[in-house]
């Protein structure tokens, strides 16, 4: 193997980790046999045909991103549809479609986005006011305890408790509710990555109706 | 060109030419290549999509001291091959109804 093709392939390997190691081989293997099969000498013509090394890695990447069964072996966390939807986005963003297209997608994406963070930023805000007020609560408490108002202090320690109580109990709904958040707009986006990347082609009219059924 | 080619008709063409005889990803893609200008990137996934559903399968043969993957048609990729075909008559004559010229028939 000339040097140039081991460089370009081991370019290829490094932007590939986040690949299952099974499907890494595969690829990166295909594609050594690709250029060894051609006779590649230099590494301008290997650009001109498969892209920079990171080029066509992004293209892998989004084509394993966007299938849904392509990662049984792996279960989908929210960093992994955060990952995948990156790719797509690259995958997308490096698809020959055409600007007016592109610009519709950049709405979306950041429609989505715009959802996505105002949910976030009101969760927290709404947590960290009742965090404060409970913290502060209980600091008022501890002053007043030892003091001939202790009544008062007991008040203001069972307010604090409270509001401790009610965020730890609301503590698993809010990180489900991130995490569907996350699921969701991947989903949209890994739909929106199918249909861009992936060309309609003619179905017969039988064919339709069982794929409208999936 | 600026019809685009459909995942549909790649899967067929790659199958078609598996049909006739095992091909390795060079030799393969470059066929594909000499009826469809599409990039090399493209036949990769075609492949893998054929491999998962069992349309194909592969088997390493040494070639000047290294491995050269076949691919090689399964059953189940000459009944698919068989159903993209029939799509395609179906559709093509469809299209040519609208966009072939039926007054000259001979030219088909």
């Amino acid at each position: 193997m000339t040097k140039v093709i081991a460089d370009y392939i081991a370019e290829l390997e490094q932007n590939l980790v986040d690949l299952p190691a099974k499907d890494r081989e595969d690829v990166v293997e295909f594609y050594r046999e690709f250029l060894l099969d051609g006779d590649f000498v230099r590494r301008s013509t290997i650009e001109a045909e498969l892209g920079t090394p990171k080029q066509l890695a992004i293209n892998i990447l989004a084509d394993y991103s966007t299938k849904d069964d392509s990662a049984p072996a792996k279960a989908e966390t929210p960093r992994s549809n955060l990952k995948a939807s990156w790719y797509i986005l690259l995958g997308i963003c490096a698809a020959p479609i055409g600007i007016p297209l592109i610009l519709v997608i950049l709405f979306v994406i950041f429609f989505l986005l715009a959802i996505f963070f105002g949910l976030l930023f009101a969760l927290i805000r709404f947590l960290f006011n009742f965090f404060v007020g409970g913290g502060l609560n209980f600091l008022k408490s501890l002053s007043l305890l030892f003091t001939s108002d202790w009544p008062t202090g007991y008040v203001y320690l069972g307010k604090s408790l409270i509001c401790i109580g009610v965020i730890l109990l609301l503590m698993p709904f809010i990180i489900k509710l991130g995490k569907i958040l996350i699921a969701k707009c991947t989903q949209i986006i890994r739909n929106l990555g199918k249909n861009l990347l992936k060309k309609n082609y003619f179905q017969t009219s039988s064919e339709k109706n069982t794929n409208e059924d999936k | 060109m600026a019809i685009q080619i459909p995942t549909r008709l790649l899967d067929g063409a790659v199958l078609a030419f598996l049909k006739q005889d095992d091909l390795y990803g060079y030799a393969l893609t470059q066929n594909v290549q000499k009826i469809f200008s599409i990039s090399e990137s493209t036949i990769y996934p075609v492949l893998r999509r054929l491999k998962k559903d069992n349309c194909l399968t592969t088997y390493d043969e040494p070639y000047q001291g290294r491995n050269r993957r076949y691919y090689h048609i399964t059953a189940e990729g000459i009944t698919m091959l068989n159903s993209i075909q029939d799509e395609w008559l179906d559709f093509s004559a469809k299209v040519n109804q609208v966009l072939g010229g039926q007054n000259d028939q001979s030219n088909c």
